[in-house]
């Protein structure tokens, strides 16, 4: 029976993600193109991320009923008044997908590794979008793109293990996001994803039918940390995480 | 200052300025896989070594191949010979 689950949960998402993603991308993109004519250029840019927002909230909704998503928000804040630092855990590749569980009125960009960029059709729209891609770029560089994100009201996703960890535990963070944080001052808001990391497992494309939740935390202040250093944000805030994955993976 | 007194003062920084548990602090600790750094943080971490002795540290080269503890231990003590610093 989960055999047969498992195949047709593949067959049906896959088919479904490669139609919806032929049908949409042009669709959001004519719309978005349309639109820039008629607003400013920082609108089209809003819009065209809002479009990969959408984009990223139907396609986590194709694994429904087998793959079930839930989205906790916990913060206590509207998190569409940005700009915000979020940092997550991450053990699948579906992490950057999940990121659509924010509010839609939350514009974002995602930090990345480089490989997202090579992706076909979705690098070329994550660096229209002005994805950061971290390993390209000097840490002076990262702090000059990413306060200026911040600055426009641009809400920035990182990812601080860098890597995938492909189960249940969770790396060393890497300071940038927490250097962008005391510098910038823009809130953390933490966020614990569990429940996903055979969906797919790391270096498979496999999908395994499972319950996913994404918990948004309540924001990490500056006032909070002021005189701090990276290093004890970072791990404040990797506790913050590790303690919600340990309730959330016991329920999964 | 002796070598015990340089091996406790870098220790009390890991545990002031990065609040590292004192049972993680042992000499063969590496900074990275073990205590969580990376090397934005060694930025901080030279700040603070050098508000703690007193000194400059300017051999980057040499701070770059510091992994363990054990290498901060002896950094200091050449940097407090004369060698990587003033």
């Amino acid at each position: 029976m989960s055999l047969i689950s498992t195949v047709y949960l593949n067959v049906t998402f896959y088919s479904a993600f490669l139609l919806f993603s032929a049908v949409a991308i042009p669709f959001m993109t004519a719309v978005v193109v349309v639109l820039s004519l008629f607003v400013p250029k920082r609108t089209t840019l809003r819009n065209f991320r809002a479009a990969i927002v959408i984009y990223g909230k139907v396609i986590t909704r194709l694994g429904y009923p087998l793959i079930r998503l839930k989205t906790e928000d916990r913060s206590g804040i509207d998190m569409t008044k940005g700009p915000f630092i979020f940092i997550m855990n991450h053990r699948s590749s579906s992490d950057p997908f999940l990121v659509s569980t924010l509010p839609l009125g939350a514009e974002m960009v995602q930090v990345v590794n480089t490989w997202p960029f090579k992706l076909p059709v979705l690098g070329f729209f994550a660096r229209l979008a002005d994805y950061i891609d971290i390993n390209s770029i000097s840490f002076d560089e990262f702090m000059e793109q990413g306060s200026r994100l911040l600055s426009q009201g641009v809400s920035i996703v990182f990812f601080p293990e860098g890597t995938r960890s492909g189960g249940l535990e969770m790396g060393q963070f890497r300071s940038a996001a927490f250097k962008l944080f005391l510098e910038t001052r823009a809130p953390i808001i933490p966020a614990a994803i569990s429940g996903n990391e055979d969906i797919p497992h790391k270096g498979s494309l496999r999908l395994n039918p499972g319950r996913v939740r994404v918990r948004y935390l309540p924001p990490v202040r500056w006032e909070d940390h002021e005189g701090s250093n990276a290093y004890k944000v970072k791990t404040a805030v990797r506790n913050m995480i590790g303690s919600q994955l340990v309730e959330m993976d016991g329920q999964t | 200052m002796t070598e015990q007194e340089i091996i406790e003062k870098v220790n009390n920084v890991f545990i002031t300025a990065f609040e590292i548990d004192a049972a993680e602090i042992r000499p063969e600790a590496h900074i990275f896989e073990d205590l969580g750094l990376d090397s934005l943080d060694i930025v901080d971490l030279v700040v603070e070594l050098q508000k703690s002795f007193g000194v400059k540290i300017r051999d980057e080269e040499q701070v770059r191949e510091i992994r363990t503890l054990n290498d901060i231990y002896g950094f200091i003590k050449g940097v407090k010979a004369g060698k990587g610093g003033s």
